[in-house]
């Protein structure tokens, strides 16, 4: 019973965080073929603790508390599921062996817990299917997102994410191996897919961030998440998950400037620069500098290093465009892809002028599939800057036809405002 | 001051569809709200009840599995509140985070102490 007005508060998204770890932790004790019965048993912790927290004081342990229900579940239901199907022999002996070993553990050890979500994440992304599907599936098992959630943070329909969820459940359960001692969850194939999805989880997140719904950054905060645990748990490839984190922490700090007070989206050369949060600026540092530790360097190194120079400038004018059009030009080379492209040429517009610029604009786009609304708004700003009002004008239009949400259509709109003052 | 018990009632069945984050927040909310209760001085005290228990009826003694009359409408804890009146009591529950987020049920009532008969 509640007699005091001491609550101690749970720590912010301390339920997301240990729905992976419980599912993971559960996955590695009984198996992955388990997992939708996994997922239930969680779900029903979770349950428990809203009922009994809600009336009454917090476990002095919540997270300790938590996995300590879950086990407990775990082990009554699957004591009383053996009674009722047939299992193989081998199987019956393995997991009856684990359920002894199941029971109370206070002094759980963290790196057994960390271990088995890195398996778990490496199961989600060795799974053959789409980018799309292993990061809905990553966001459902490892940070417990709902239906709902994910389709709100990934901008698609529920119906889309609960079919992607449903099959992407399926396949996983065919990755039950991945929770046996000797497979290599650690491997550097393994590890580099696992970078891969966190990195497109990230930009997912970073890329719809100027909508109002604040799940989109907890999309970027999960895939950090995620990275630090391969960091932590991971000798392989360590520099390059340092450099993907540094490029991330990076990236966020902007977040308090990207939104106007009236919700606009703001473009980098117009951000108050005050706001940037110097706090992730500084723990991207730290990461980059351990990431620079080694001889590789990777495109997460390249675009960390370009991050940096962009935070690294206190007014847009002082910033060193000749180092990111280097680094853009480095980052093509083994990563062209159209963004890193036009990236580039935006570089090459603050060193060389925006003539030159729009000269290799149209060459890229007779060589490459550009995605149509980022060529026209490159376009749009070139035009624009060298003082050529009707082609930047129907640029922008251009652009507006293509854009892909309500932040990016107010923008161009208001683009396309600043330009009529002009006239 | 008087004694008052809220009886909370909600659909457990409902709860299938939550997901860990709204859960945390809906606990959060509850721990918010007392934690002003108790802070104006309206918080006796209160506890979760566990959605399992059983029945015992009548002269037959006959016990069953209960306790819920219906799932929808089971007691999943209770407060006891000091107020006024039950005027300001209703005021303050209105204020309880199971309305708005588990679309619960409450049932206030006075406790009488026997000395005041």
């Amino acid at each position: 019973m509640i007699e005091n007005a001491e609550v101690n508060n749970l720590t912010a998204h301390l339920f997301r965080k240990n729905a992976g770890k419980m599912v993971a932790y559960l996955c590695s004790r009984y198996s992955l073929q388990h997992i939708d019965d996994i997922l239930d048993i969680v779900h029903d912790t979770f349950e428990t603790a809203l009922v009994q927290w809600k009336f009454s004081a917090l476990p002095r342990n919540p997270e300790g508390w938590l996995m300590q229900v879950a086990k407990n579940k775990a082990i009554n239901y699957f004591k009383r599921e053996q009674r009722k199907i047939v299992i193989d022999p081998f199987e019956l002996s393995y997991s009856m062996s684990r359920l002894e070993e199941a029971h109370p553990d206070p002094n759980q050890k963290i790196s057994e817990i960390g271990d088995s979500q890195l398996r778990l994440l490496s199961a989600c992304c060795e799974l053959e299917t789409s980018s799309k599907n292993k990061i809905i599936l990553t966001l459902h098992i490892m940070c417990g997102f709902g239906i709902v959630e994910i389709a709100n943070a990934l901008l698609i329909k529920e119906q889309t994410a609960k079919k992607a969820l449903y099959r992407a459940r399926s396949l996983l359960k065919q990755k039950a191996e991945i929770f046996k001692e000797s497979i290599g969850h650690r491997e550097e194939r393994v590890v580099r897919l696992a970078h891969t999805i966190l990195y497109l989880m990230f930009n997912e997140g970073y890329k719809t961030s100027n909508s109002p719904t604040v799940l989109n950054h907890e999309l970027c905060f999960e895939a950090m998440r995620l990275t630090k645990l391969i960091l932590q748990e991971e000798a392989v490839l360590n520099h390059e998950t340092s450099a993907l984190l540094a490029l991330m922490f990076f990236n966020i700090s902007r977040f308090p400037a990207r939104l106007s007070t009236t919700d606009e989206m703001v473009s980098l050369s117009d951000q108050d620069r005050t706001k940037w949060d110097q706090s992730f600026i500084t723990e991207g540092h730290y990461y980059l500098s351990r990431a620079t530790q080694g001889v590789e360097l990777s495109s997460y190194h390249l675009e960390a290093i370009i991050s940096s120079v962009h935070c690294a400038a206190t007014k847009f004018e002082e910033t060193e465009w000749d180092k990111i059009e280097f680094l853009y030009s480095q980052l093509a080379t083994t990563n062209p892809t159209p963004l890193v492209l036009l990236n580039g040429i935006v570089a090459k517009s603050y060193t060389q002028g925006c003539k030159i610029a729009l000269q290799h604009l149209e060459v890229l786009k007779n060589s490459f599939k550009l995605p149509n609304e980022l060529y026209w708004i490159v376009a749009a700003d070139l035009y624009d800057r060298t003082g050529r009002v009707e082609p930047a004008r129907e640029a922008y239009l251009k652009a507006l036809e293509f854009a892909g949400n309500r932040h990016d259509k107010q923008f161009l709109l208001k683009k396309l405002e600043d330009l009529d003052a002009l006239r | 001051m008087k004694e008052y018990l809220l009886l909370i009632r909600e659909d457990f069945s409902a709860y299938g569809n939550i997901t860990p984050e709204e859960m945390q927040k809906s606990i959060e909310a509850h721990m918010h709200w007392v934690e002003k209760l108790v802070a104006s001085g309206n918080f006796k005290g209160g506890d979760p009840l566990s959605p399992e228990g059983k029945i015992i009826k009548g002269r037959d003694m006959l016990i069953t599995d209960g306790p819920f009359i219906e799932l929808k409408e089971s007691i999943s804890g209770y407060y006891f509140l000091l107020a006024n009146s039950l005027a300001e009591v209703m005021e303050i529950a209105k204020g309880c985070p199971s309305l708005l987020m588990d679309n619960a049920t409450i049932e206030v009532r006075e406790v009488l102490q026997s000395e005041e008969i």
